[in-house]
């Protein structure tokens, strides 16, 4: 069961300000058939093989990441909601959970 | 942003000579067969940056360059890691990798390291000097009617101004391609198609998806499900960055207009596209992301394979040794 958590980054890109959605755990490329349209996706890190699954997101969240990553880039340019360097992302939200991710307060939390 | 237009499509056209060339002598069909067989095609990057990390590469850090210096450096560096992954396709693709492809391999990797974005004296690097320079000419001029500075500074900062990210090209190119064709590629209708739809097969292949028609094809699958929306968004992205120009001719004006350091606010702003460019578009066609790196790679898992080592392959200098 999914335990109540708020975790925050660096925020890369306001976008909305504020989604929800449903958390899609992305470990390597391979996953990306998992995304469906509304999902919030969390990864590592994204590179240009992940573009068109990030058409589908409404939220991304990375664990790793500065200013000038991809996923910094690609969510700025498309105004997706983004927060990257969330440590341990993958591990504490659980895949297939109901979250906000809000950029304005640099939180993510349970729905 | 004409003279840095120049130079980075001059960079291009060096990168792509080499790569034709490569095609014309092994054959794309070749290329193609050997990828799609390789057996780290899907899992290379991330286990790559595991090795970058994981790692002490031979090259010091001492000396911070000059954008000049960096630049010189880091075009050098991006041509010299094509040619050596095309050096090195040979021995991958017949198996027979030994210490000189090793060695050959472990040197151009530092050399593209040192240029790379984590290093102390590498791409992010110098954009975070130029961007603090920005940012203190602009809070000399700044007025709190003008809004907030830094974010501002960041609308300028954060985009590539004079052309295409490398998403937003490789998204157009796909919808370009669904337009025209919306064929999967094989080996057999390569040729085809690629004529058919004007050389986009080809382009997308060796700049966006490491010579593999398994990427190509599963790729246009992605971008049908998308092809709508990205239709729809088509000219938005472009529009947003015809605001971000215009908003640094504002701020320029509103420089000028207090007499002060226009020049090098407008070379600095320059300046910080053309990195920015290499960041999101000569990086990712060009660099260890991209099919060079999967040749670089297949020398360094090999290598592993035969030492044991799961991570480590110049730490101590001992596989060197033991090779």
């Amino acid at each position: 069961m999914q335990i109540h958590f708020t975790l925050s980054g660096r925020v890369a890109s306001i976008g909305e300000g504020f989604v929800k959605g449903i958390a899609r755990i992305i470990n390597n490329e391979a996953e990306l058939d998992k995304i469906q349209a509304g999902d919030i996706m969390i990864a590592p890190q994204t590179d240009i093989n992940f573009v068109p699954a990030l058409e589908l997101c409404v939220g991304l969240i990375t664990e790793q990441g500065g200013r000038f990553c991809h996923a910094a880039i690609y969510s700025r340019e498309n105004d997706l909601p983004c927060i990257t360097a969330v440590v341990d992302a993958r591990k504490i939200i659980h895949d297939g959970a109901e979250i906000f991710l809000d950029t304005n307060s640099n939180t993510i939390s349970l729905a | 942003m004409d003279s840095i237009k120049k130079q980075v499509k001059s960079l291009i056209c060096l990168q792509d000579q080499q790569i034709f060339q490569f095609e014309h002598k092994v054959g794309i069909n070749n290329i193609i067969m050997f990828i799609d067989s390789n057996k780290y095609i899907h899992n290379f990057v991330p286990n790559y940056q595991t090795l970058i990390r994981n790692n002490e590469w031979p090259f010091s850090d001492a000396f911070i360059p000059t954008y000049e210096g960096f630049i010189k450096r880091f075009e050098e560096t991006s041509l010299s890691y094509v040619a050596k992954a095309i050096s090195l396709f040979g021995s991958v693709q017949s198996g027979k990798i030994d210490y000189v492809a090793f060695e050959t391999a472990v040197l151009s990797e530092a050399a593209r390291g040192r240029e790379g974005k984590r290093s102390k004296i590498g791409l992010d690097n110098q954009q975070e000097i130029l961007i603090d320079e920005l940012m203190t000419l602009l809070q000399a001029v700044w007025t709190p009617e003008l809004g907030d500075v830094e974010e501002k500074a960041n609308i300028i900062v954060q985009t590539v101004l004079s052309g295409h990210s490398s998403a937003a090209e490789l998204s157009e190119k796909f919808v370009e391609y669904i337009e025209i064709c919306n064929e999967e590629v094989t080996l057999t209708n390569l040729e085809a198609t690629d004529l058919k739809s004007g050389g986009l097969v080809k382009k997308l292949l060796r700049e966006f998806c490491c010579y593999s028609l398994e990427k190509f094809n599963k790729q246009l699958k992605q971008y049908r499900a998308v092809y709508k929306k990205l239709k729809a968004k088509a000219g938005i992205i472009a529009a947003k960055r015809q605001g971000k120009i215009k908003l640094t001719e504002q701020i320029a004006n509103r420089i000028d207009s207090i007499g002060d350091n226009t020049s090098r606010f407008l070379q600095l702003i320059k300046q910080i596209d053309h990195l920015n460019f290499l960041n999101d578009n000569i990086d990712v066609k060009y660099s260890f992301k991209s099919w060079p790196g999967l040749i670089h790679w297949t020398v360094f898992a090999n290598a592993m394979k035969r030492t044991g080592s799961t991570s480590s392959i110049t730490t101590t200098g001992q596989l060197l040794l033991n090779f």
